[in-house]
């Protein structure tokens, strides 16, 4: 129930903010058509490249979109209120991780069969592009929210927190794309599925609880 | 910043003003009463109970106000009140009697961000009527108040005491209407 | 046991032992590492395939494995630390980092000079060094989150967590990286992977890891044994040390 309100706290600070929102999703947009005039606008090549494109873009976006969840709370003293009534340092992490994901992963989920269009990913690819998201995307949140808790009262954090969690998204990365590659080439790719939906279960139980310690951590 | 040989309890009906100069540690050292940042040594206990053995109970007993006032401010006044209730579980009631008694009633539509550091001071100040706790940890409640806010506080602080509640406070300046029960003086280390 | 522990955590009683101990410690690597030379430089053969080259490995496969039980030393330092609240295995922690960087940036270099004349180019995608290439951006995060953090206590125990991140995380990225690498490389990596080593080998490849181990210990005592002199600096001791 504490889960519930402050998730709704999130959706509401969001709600008056929707800028923060789109921000991201432009980010992926953006960086993702760099690429036909980076490479060549060849519908072959891009379909070859286009699991990994979309998937260091999703990352990326995800990434430089978990400051503006966690570095606004800490700057005006709401986190520490917010750890002070809720009690749980953890619960805290995972409330903000879920929030992070519904509010930026699920949209970037969304938005990617538009992209997989434009890279001409075929449509069996689209349909592994988006279930590899959506099982990638809030383990990327949960993760990121590890190194973004620890390095929250540090100046300029930004480059740091890449520094810190880039590493540590490497499976994630390795997983998601080569299940859309596979799909691409008519293979199997539940593989790939299984890998991603361990290391989501797996961030889901122990990301929040780092991430709770490295806020009571950043908030001393 | 060192603390130590500190050993003090806080009776119920009790007001405690904690004093000591500037970086003496008062501020850290209510932090660390609060669970926010942690002691090297020693303990808390809370009703004869260990802090760290049921943090949440413990939590839900406390209010802190320290120097950050806390509000989001895309959220108006009501809002960000309507949530801290929220957040203990309690359910949302209306903060307009308390508004109105620090003359802010007629703003609790407005996002915080529109208001003063003085407003928002009050605001932050209106959470001791709205949501129920037994221990109010304050940090330099004064700052930024006007004469008016400061009786209001003061009798608030009487008020609170003579239902049972345990106040520790910190100020530069004495606060008039109050008298403490207790006073705790940090001093610097004779090196 | 307690009280064997709770010395431990004594940074004087720490800085007085390792004192004593040090000087062993690094005869004993400059020991080992001649006689692990020598054996590995004239008294080991070459290899039947890859010639003089092979002896690249007696200093590789050392300083790769080092470079991992450097970074579990970190991560069981910090555990001790964070859970006993031991200020003592923080600074061990600490010093761990840069050695374990050390190792992992040698165990890189010579995987790229051993790869050149085997594999033809000075870096390959291989699982084995794409692991130690990012368990140098896992070294050197920990060294950049501890170095931007100010206030020592915090940083200590905010570096502490990332290194316990980072293990369990290691084995994971570890597994992950060996599956994209069988599935892209197929069978071009078991060029490395030798099915036995020959004893003649064996012993001068003991040596070195020996050597290492024993650098591992001397440098991380010398490192520790500075590192306790810097975060007591205001203390009795530390203070009357400097003074004679």
């Amino acid at each position: 129930m504490r889960l519930a309100a402050l998730l709704r706290r999130e959706i509401a600070i969001a709600g008056r903010n929707k800028a923060a929102i789109l921000i991201p999703l432009v980010f992926f947009v953006l960086v993702t058509s760099l690429f036909p005039f980076a490479v060549s606008p060849d519908a072959d090549q891009l379909a070859l490249l286009a699991p990994g494109v979309i998937w260091v873009a999703a990352l990326l976006a995800t990434l430089l979109s978990l400051e503006h969840f966690y570095q606004g709370d800490y700057l005006d003293g709401s986190l520490e209120q917010l750890l002070l009534t809720t009690g749980s340092p953890a619960l805290l992490a995972l409330a903000k991780s879920i929030g992070h994901w519904l509010l930026t992963g699920l949209p970037l989920v969304l938005v990617a069969p538009m992209l997989g269009l434009l890279l001409h990913l075929p449509l069996d690819a689209q349909v592994a592009m988006v279930l590899t998201l959506l099982l990638g995307t809030p383990a990327l949140c949960l993760i990121g929210a590890i190194g973004m808790c620890l390095t929250l009262g540090i100046n300029r954090n930004g480059i740091l927190v890449s520094l810190l969690i880039l590493p540590l998204y490497i499976p994630v990365l390795i997983f998601g794309s080569s299940g859309v590659q596979a799909a691409s080439l008519g293979l199997p790719y539940d593989g790939q599925l299984a890998l991603l939906a361990a290391i989501f279960i797996l961030a889901l139980v122990l990301a929040p609880v780092a991430a709770g310690h490295a806020l009571k951590i950043s908030t001393s | 910043m060192l603390l130590h040989g500190l050993d003090f309890s806080l009776p119920e009906g009790s007001l405690t003003w904690l004093q000591g100069g500037n970086g003496t540690g008062k501020t850290s050292l209510l932090r660390c009463l609060c669970g926010l940042g942690e002691a090297e040594a020693g303990d808390i206990f809370w009703q004869g109970e260990p802090v760290a053995r049921d943090p949440v109970r413990f939590h839900q007993e406390l209010l802190y106000l320290g120097h950050k006032p806390g509000l989001k401010s895309e959220l108006s006044i009501a809002e960000n009140l309507g949530f801290f209730r929220r957040l203990r579980g309690l359910p949302v009631i209306d903060p307009e009697p308390v508004l109105e008694q620090l003359g802010l009633a007629r703003y609790a539509g407005q996002y915080v961000g529109s208001l003063s550091a003085g407003q928002q001071r009050k605001v932050m100040l209106a959470r001791l009527l709205l949501e129920p706790a037994r221990l109010w940890i304050l940090d330099e409640p004064l700052v930024a108040l006007d004469h008016e806010s400061r009786d209001w506080l003061a009798a608030t602080m009487m008020a609170f005491r003579e239902e049972g509640g345990i106040i520790l406070y910190t100020s530069h300046q004495p606060l008039d209407q109050v008298r403490p029960d207790q006073q705790i003086a940090i001093q610097e280390a004779t090196p | 046991m307690w009280l064997w522990f709770s010395r431990l955590g004594s940074p004087k009683w720490f800085y007085e032992l390792a004192g004593r101990w040090l000087p062993w410690t690094w005869a004993l690597t400059v020991l080992l590492f001649v006689a692990g030379s020598a054996l590995a430089l004239l008294f080991s053969p070459p290899d039947y395939q890859q010639g003089e080259t092979v002896r690249i490995m007696y200093l590789h496969v050392p300083a790769a494995f080092l470079s991992m039980a450097c970074y579990l030393t970190m991560a069981i330092a910090s555990v001790i630390a964070l859970v006993w609240r031991m200020k003592m295995a923080f600074a061990v922690a600490r010093s761990c980092a840069p050695i374990g960087a050390a190792m992992t940036a040698l165990a890189l270099f010579t995987g790229a000079v051993w790869g050149k004349p085997i594999w033809g180019t000075w870096w390959e995608w291989d699982a084995r060094l794409t692991s130690e290439l990012v368990l140098l951006f896992l070294y050197l995060g920990y060294i950049a989150l501890h170095e931007s953090i100010s206030e020592q206590s915090q940083a200590d125990r905010a570096a502490a967590v990332l290194a316990i991140v980072g293990v369990v995380n290691l084995p994971i990225i570890h597994f992950s990286v060996d599956w994209w690498n069988t599935l892209h490389q197929g069978a071009s990596i078991s060029r490395l992977q030798k099915p036995a080593i020959d004893a003649s080998m064996l012993w001068p490849l003991f040596t070195m890891l020996a050597a290492f181990f024993a650098f591992f210990a001397a440098s991380l005592m010398s490192r520790v044994r500075n590192e306790i002199l810097k975060r007591e600096a205001a203390s009795r001791w530390v203070k009357a040390l400097v003074k004679a």
